[in-house]
């Protein structure tokens, strides 16, 4: 079961336990205690019909449908990180299993209420995937007929993650691999780590 | 406790805010956004920089992140509040305060994130080619809302 | 089943017609309410889905077509939240999406507009829907709360008239005029928002049920349809004020948590009335002097021009930000009503 190997991962290092329990109590107490709430269906039929404009826009054009998700999310990830930095105070992450743990226990939990499960390591250490249940922002959504197979309707979280992320200096491809509105057992959003971005130095003191 | 100056230094090492109060006690004193690229800026920023270059290689990464807090000098005292995001803001105030730590965390919170980064108006990257990059940018914060809200919050520290 | 359909008033009807499937696959309530919900699913289709995930099969001549388990989830209000800054951020993404695409503020405005609209004729359906649910079918837990929503029901009492002030005559009725301030603050419901409150199930299997792909589609617990509380759908608002009313508590509580601040009938003009909020939530961000029309509120305008339109009273919704003092993003939401819709309220209703 790829939840367990993935958890046998993280837990194998006793360092990590506590800190991954802090990160899970930061972000409860956050979103208990700091956050204003608003009704999520509002926030669903919102999402939903944004994303029935563009395919009807662009006519059936998914993948371009796809493509202006995902730049919406990006341009709301790049201000969205600032937000979640102010709440939690949290500094960078030193390592790329810390940053799933934050984006997954205090990230989504904070805007979302929702904690997806960090699972799909692969060897290298620097690709994971977050596993939701189902897809979090389809609240009684069905895909018309031909988007099955081309539309990811949550494309704008892989924006915000990636805007996020690079934020933080994290240059990171985010995309959908698996969706439950396409009939898949589960949601999955593979984040790869490309490369760490270096702080920029003023121009003369290198 | 008093303060003399704010500065707020982006991830492209440009000062894109900076707010000087010139007569002490006199809160309509001063300059804002005066300093483009000069030499004040430049020097503030540079020393911030080496600075945490410094720590970051004296210091056990193991110990987490370590960034610049205070920097004390003869006659006043520096002090810098670095976001995870790449933001530096820097109060420069006397002696009488220890720690602004919380002034500058609500600056940051309750201040910025709510006039620039909740307003899409205002760009939150202020170097919009890269040859304004690398501390060569010179665009500056002149959303009212937002300086009005920092000499709200500062004002009462004039004194 | 369909036994409901006779309590129906003719224009409800109408209105299911243009959303409903085809009779000979109509299923109830589940099938009629959630081709109307779903914001993908463009009315009177049937979707071909994927055979494992399970949708009821119906075979149609010589095609076999399946309807998608979309129709057996439950349209109960499972009242998850999520952060206002997740919402406001949304917001001001498909703000920049349109204003990208206009070229004046008036077709900004529009284009706003008829967004919400998309919306606001969803919520007509859900939101009446669920105000339906009976009260006998209610918990003991949740007892006290659905007697605060019989207050609201459409039986509502009469409006309490106060004295014409210079400009307009504030309609009240007398619940509301007992409530206290109402707390603006999320982290409490008030008294006021008792539709929201829906009954809880006891077993949350109606949540768990619907989300599985795998087997079966219908949740284990006939209670956790929503149509299986509802035993008299509530009766269609025929009254300008009792639909007001509604838009007033109900829908404006749904979408914001709180009922708004006022609704007025302009004295000088019979078919205009206000509906006012002293804090808009979803501007609360966004520059004055980007807003300074109440553009961005344009939204929520056509969330209330598209509920009304739907509801069978054509109008024309818009956004007026007069700052009254402390409140000074207090927006006023003119609702000029066509004259056919006076005249009719005023043939039947004297």
């Amino acid at each position: 079961m790829p939840q367990s190997r993935s958890s046998s991962l993280s837990s194998s290092n006793p360092a990590n336990a506590p800190q991954v329990r802090h990160l899970k109590a930061l972000g409860d107490d956050t979103w208990k205690n700091k956050v204003e709430k608003v009704n999520a269906e509002f926030f669903h039929l919102t999402y939903g019909t944004i994303v029935a404009q563009l395919c009807e826009e662009y006519a059936g054009d998914y993948a371009r449908v796809n493509g202006e998700l995902f730049q919406i999310g990006y341009n709301l990830g790049v201000r969205l990180i600032e937000d979640f930095l102010a709440r939690t105070a949290l500094p960078r992450c030193d390592t790329f299993l810390k940053t799933s743990e934050v984006v997954s226990k205090c990230a989504f939990k904070i805007f979302l209420n929702l904690t997806p499960e960090v699972a799909h390591w692969n060897a290298a250490r620097d690709s994971f995937d977050l596993v939701f249940g189902e897809n979090p922002l389809a609240e009684h959504v069905e895909l018309p007929p031909g988007a099955s197979g081309q539309l990811w309707f949550s494309n704008v979280l892989c924006g915000v993650l990636r805007g996020a992320l690079e934020m933080v200096q994290l240059d990171c491809d985010v995309e959908f691999v698996s969706d439950t509105l396409r009939g898949d057992m589960s949601t999955d959003i593979r984040v790869k780590l490309n490369k760490v971005l270096r702080d920029e130095i003023p121009a003369g003191e290198d | 406790m008093t303060v003399y100056s704010f500065w707020i230094f982006d991830r492209h090492c440009n000062c894109v805010f900076d707010r000087e109060w010139t007569i002490p006690s006199e809160a309509r004193s001063g300059t804002l956004n005066s300093r483009q690229n000069d030499d004040t800026a430049k020097l503030l920023y540079g020393m911030l920089f080496s600075l945490q270059s410094i720590t970051n290689k004296i210091a056990d990464p193991a110990m987490g992140a370590n960034n610049v807090q205070c920097i004390t000098m003869g006659n006043f005292r520096v002090h810098a509040f670095k976001t995870a995001s790449g933001l530096w803001f820097l109060l420069l105030t006397d002696f009488k305060q220890q720690n602004y730590s919380q002034v500058l965390q609500h600056l940051y919170s309750e201040v910025y994130v709510k006039y620039v980064v909740h307003n899409w108006l205002s760009p939150v990257d202020f170097a919009f080619t890269s040859d304004e990059t690398q501390g060569q940018g010179f665009r500056k914060i002149h959303n009212r809302r937002f300086v009005a809200a920092v000499e709200s919050v500062l004002q009462p520290m004039l004194v | 089943m369909c036994r409901f359909l006779k309590h129906l008033k003719p224009l409800t009807v109408m209105t299911f017609a243009v959303f409903a499937l085809p009779w000979r696959f109509t299923r109830g309530w589940v099938l009629c309410e959630l081709c109307i919900y779903s914001g993908m699913a463009p009315p009177g289709l049937i979707y071909t889905s994927r055979a494992d995930t399970g949708g009821i099969q119906e075979t149609a001549q010589d095609d076999t077509v399946y309807v998608s388990r979309l129709y057996s989830e439950s349209l109960l209000s499972k009242r998850n939240e999520v952060s206002l800054s997740a919402m406001c951020f949304l917001y001001q993404g498909i703000i920049a999406h349109f204003h990208k695409r206009s070229k004046t503020l008036q077709e900004f405005e529009g284009m706003l507009s008829e967004f919400g609209a998309k919306i606001g004729l969803r919520l007509l359906e859900l939101l009446n829907f669920r105000s339906s649910i009976s009260p006998t079918s209610a918990s003991a837990a949740s007892a006290a709360n659905t007697a605060r929503s019989n207050v609201y029901s459409s039986n509502i009492s009469t409006p309490n008239l106060t004295k014409p002030s210079a400009n307009s005559v504030a309609v009240r009725d007398s619940a509301n005029l007992s409530d206290p301030q109402l707390d603006h603050s999320s982290s409490s419901m008030s008294a006021a928002t008792p539709v929201t409150q829906e009954k809880r199930t006891s077993n949350t299997t109606a949540n768990t049920a619907s989300t599985v792909a795998t087997g079966t589609t219908t949740p284990h617990n006939k209670n956790e349809y929503l149509s299986e509380h509802i035993t008299k759908m509530k009766r269609r608002d025929l009254k300008i004020l009792d639909i007001l009313q509604f838009i007033h508590s109900t829908l404006w509580s749904y979408l914001f948590r709180h009922v708004s601040d006022d609704l007025v009938k302009s004295s000088e003009r019979s078919n205009e009335f206000m509906i006012i909020d002293n804090n808009p939530i979803l501007t609360q961000f966004i520059n004055p002097s980007f807003n300074h029309n109440g553009s961005c509120d344009y939204f929520v305008c056509g969330i209330i021009s598209g509920f009304l339109n739907n509801a069978g009273f054509p109008c024309d919704v818009t956004a007026h930000p007069v700052p009254q003092g402390e409140f000074e993003r207090r927006t006023v939401f003119l609702i000029k009503f066509n004259d056919q819709v006076v005249e009719r309220e005023t043939l039947r209703y004297g």
